[in-house]
């Protein structure tokens, strides 16, 4: 009897510590909005709830809808995904100020895919058949982004994805990039890059150099594809574009993921001492090797960076001076007359001070990820329902406005519409479109290096 | 066939009821219509499982600390990416060479290393990292296989009969695990595994017993690689994109030592109960927001198991198993009553409940008397060439 109760005392102790501390399961369907998810009700931000004739949006009501995605909050990509996450974050409290979705209140739910692709999948197939959630949103990164794709695909779920590369690999019907590049995205990108610097007429590089990181969506863009897959144009890759273009490539030098130290390969790219630097990596590789150059006492004479950390060129200061990379969006006209640029550009500066980052301008990054949350909505507002079949027809027969301007996916393009992408430099200090004309900002065009 | 022996009815007949109970569960999950993750959740269980088992039959049984999992592992995914997704295979045919592949390299390091008689120790374990290592470089940079540029799989096909992918992948993923352990299990109970086991704990006193070493060490190693491989090759289907990067990375060795020493390394038994515990409270953590918070969790859990449960789990429920089972059973289902949680939150409720009884020490755990010691996993069914331990000293590491 005394060992009976020895025990009920024990298990009752037990449990009520575990379930105390464990709560209830956060991604349960029904379960209480996050705050900052939560629908505003008024002070400060009134004004955001209010129509253009005066009227206060009708509040949200009824069960919320649910969107689910994962984000690589911790690991190697953690810091361009928090571009992501504020976004995500910022435009889900816009539209329930606005009134929700079809009248519902939305709720986010992110997950961590700890930037590796086996957990994003792995989380997809969560959201999805755990959580039940309506609808979901991509992830951040090429790896992440294919993985979760083909969860997205067994199930039917329309796939919003906004930074994903690898063009050629996705055939899903119902998958919707907002990185706007053209399918064939290994020769467009370098051909709209080598005809920017084309125009520099007798200043135009002759001579360039390759460096690139051995990330899948560098590769392709840099190598392209051996034969023809699909729709897809087989060959290209900015290399061979550069030799089509009569370019004499003087360097060819790849480069792991992870690499820091840029030392050898500076060496080897000022001893090339091409007319153009062809960087084909991501994040901080474009200014960890501007600083390796810099201490052999080497400045490119025209360097172009295929997706570079906006904030940290800027931060490098003369070293960066020049410096070129592709965009789909800046936060200055003609992107500011697109739908909903200003509201990103405010909503995201905020969002971007309260999390403490350094560089607080949305750019490509934000834009594509902006771009995805207003195809999703227009999907859902189009066919005014949830069902997935319904929501990707009608997103392949309407133009979507959005932050990069106009949307027409095309069906026969796996879903790709023209590449909009436009060159950017960095001039005075600042990032500023230069090519194409008709896309400048301030009248302003390429300027070509001096160099050493 | 003796009473002990391991291939007696009574347990043949046990391990072909879990099969039959773990084959019937999508069956049950389409009449009863229960969420799908849960499939999903336990094929992700059946790979760790799989993956943890397939180390702790070198690793643990001979006392080699290997870190070349990922490179067993990784080989078993590109063969199937690269069957697959480049030459049009369908999956199920892949996996045979996925193993093989793996098997190969894990035969071809265990000739080299085992030959050298000075890689041993530290530098054994070093040796098998540089190995990994050097596949992933190899893959990133030769486009025969990789060269960096990653390899989208797709939907490869297989057998109708097979249902839908998600209960492809559960059942073929269950097969592997199950003959991974029953693998294991038979090893542990027959002459190869004592032999294992004395290696473990003094390789030169097994030599010179008897115990032909080399021969042991290469034959496990080997069947490490082709079980992990054919692990490997089935989960590139469930990742859907393989790259270097990923598959190379530390996590999945780093995870099966972590499971396997959890659960305990000298039982068959033991990274099964490692892969169970570690991966629901991971899976669990993650979905919570939590997925920083448990690797902080896991890495207190190892110090805690190396300090106080040497011999991990599996000899502390060896030595009292009621209590736990107990604890196990009725958190689950008191969390059950009391919250509005899945199946899966309140079964790693009751995990985590038996985990702390079974940290907890004899004196203040009911019902386990004085905490009588059993003989330790690993030699327990059988006393390993006459030696016989105290579950309570630690199991003797011969530093390899």
């Amino acid at each position: 009897m005394r060992v009976r109760s020895r025990w009920i005392a024990l298990l009752a102790a037990m449990s009520l510590g575990v379930v105390a501390c464990g709560g209830a399961d956060t991604t349960e369907p029904d379960a209480a909005a996050p705050e900052d998810t939560a629908p505003d009700d008024g002070g400060d931000d009134a004004e955001g709830e209010t129509g253009e004739d005066g009227e206060a949006a009708p509040e949200p009501s009824g069960d919320p809808i649910q969107i689910g995605g994962a984000l690589a909050l911790t690991g190697p990509f953690a810091p361009t995904a928090k571009i992501h996450e504020i976004v995500a974050e910022q435009f889900v409290e816009m539209l329930n100020e606005q009134g929700g979705l079809l009248g519902r209140p939305v709720e986010w739910t992110v997950l961590d895919d700890e930037s590796q692709p086996e957990q994003s999948a792995a989380l997809y197939e969560r959201l999805i058949t755990q959580d039940g959630v309506d609808l979901v949103m991509g992830p951040y990164g090429t790896g992440s982004i294919t993985a979760a794709m083909a969860v997205a695909e067994r199930y039917g779920y329309v796939f919003p994805h906004h930074t994903a590369s690898l063009t050629y690999a996705y055939t899903y019907d119902k998958h919707f990039p907002t990185w706007f590049v053209g399918l064939n995205t290994h020769h467009t990108t370098p051909r709209k890059v080598f005809e920017a610097y084309e125009s520099l007429g007798d200043d135009a590089p002759q001579t360039v150099a390759f460096v690139t990181n051995r990330f899948p969506g560098t590769d392709f863009l840099v190598y392209g594809v051996d034969g023809d897959q699909g729709a897809l144009r087989g060959g290209g890759g900015a290399l061979r574009v550069a030799e089509e273009m009569g370019l004499d490539v003087v360097l060819d030098l790849s480069f792991d993921i992870g690499t820091t130290d840029f030392s050898g390969i500076a060496q080897r790219v000022a001893e090339a001492d091409a007319d153009l630097l062809y960087v084909g990596a991501l994040g901080e590789d474009g200014t960890n090797l501007l600083a390796s150059l810099a201490q052999l006492g080497y400045t490119p004479r025209n360097h172009f960076y295929q997706w570079p950390a906006p904030g940290p060129m800027l931060a490098a200061g003369e070293l960066a001076e020049g410096a070129t990379s592709v965009t789909i969006f800046e936060p200055y006209e003609p992107y500011l007359s697109n739908e909903g640029a200003q509201e990103l550009v405010d909503r995201y500066r905020a969002g971007a001070e309260e999390e403490g980052l350094s560089y607080t301008d949305p750019e490509t990054q934000a834009g594509a990820s902006w771009a995805a949350w207003q195809v999703l909505v227009a999907g859902v507002e189009g066919c005014q329902c949830l069902d997935h079949d319904e929501i990707a027809d009608w997103l392949l027969n309407n133009p979507i406005d959005t932050v990069q301007g106009t949307f027409e996916y095309r069906a026969d393009e796996q879903n790709y519409g023209d590449d909009i992408q436009t060159i950017k430099q960095i001039q005075d200090g600042g990032w500023y479109v230069v090519h194409p004309e008709d896309a400048a900002s301030d009248g302003r065009s390429l300027q070509a290096g001096s160099g050493d | 066939m003796s009473s002990r022996h391991p291939l007696r009815p009574q347990v043949l007949a046990a391990w072909a009821l879990v099969a039959l109970l773990l084959a019937a569960i999508p069956t049950l999950q389409g009449i009863f219509d229960f969420p799908l993750y849960n499939l999903i959740f336990l094929y992700l269980v059946f790979f760790w499982v799989a993956q943890a088992t397939s180390w702790n039959l070198f690793s643990g049984y001979s006392g080699y600390f290997s870190f070349g999992q990922g490179a067993f592992f990784g080989a078993g995914m590109y063969t199937t990416a690269i069957l697959g997704a480049r030459h049009g295979w369908s999956l199920l045919p892949t996996l045979p060479i996925a193993a093989l592949v793996a098997g190969t390299i894990a035969l071809a390091t265990a000739f080299l290393v085992f030959r050298l008689r000075r890689l041993s120790g530290e530098i054994f374990a070093l040796f098998t990292l540089v190995v990994a290592l050097g596949i992933g470089a190899l893959s990133n940079n030769w486009t025969a296989i990789d060269g960096g540029r990653g390899i989208p799989l797709g939907q490869l096909d297989y057998p109708d009969w097979l249902g839908s992918t998600t209960q492809m992948l559960y059942y073929v993923g269950l097969l592997i695990a199950l003959v991974a352990v029953f693998i294991a299990y038979l090893i542990q109970h027959n002459r190869f595994g004592a032999g294992l086991f004395a290696i473990r704990d003094d390789e030169k006193v097994a030599e010179a017993i008897g115990v032909p070493t080399l021969r042991y060490k290469v034959g496990v190693f080997a069947l490490n690689g082709v079980i992990a491989g054919i692990s490997g090759g089935l989960h590139a289907q469930q990742v859907n994109f393989i790259s270097p990067g990923s598959t190379f990375s530390l996590r999945v060795p780093v995870f099966v030592i972590l499971m396997s020493v959890v659960g305990g390394r000298r039982h068959w038994f033991g990274p099964v109960l490692g892969a169970v515990l570690i991966y629901t409270v991971t899976d669990r953590m993650s979905g919570a927001g939590y997925a920083e918070l448990s690797q902080i969790v896991l890495a207190l859990v190892l110090i805690t198991a190396t300090l106080f449960l040497r011999g991990g789990i599996s000899t502390r429920l060896l030595e009292r198993p009621v209590p736990p089972v107990v604890a196990l059973v009725a958190v689950t289902a008191i969390s059950a009553l009391l919250t509005d949680s899945t199946a899966i939150t309140v079964f790693a409720y009751g995990l985590v409940a038996a985990l702390v009884v079974l940290f907890l020490p004899a004196r203040v755990v009911p019902g386990t008397g004085s905490g009588r010691r059993r003989r330790p996993p690993g030699g327990a069914a059988e006393p390993v060439l006459g030696r016989d331990e105290d579950a309570d000293v630690a199991p003797q590491e011969s530093g390899r």
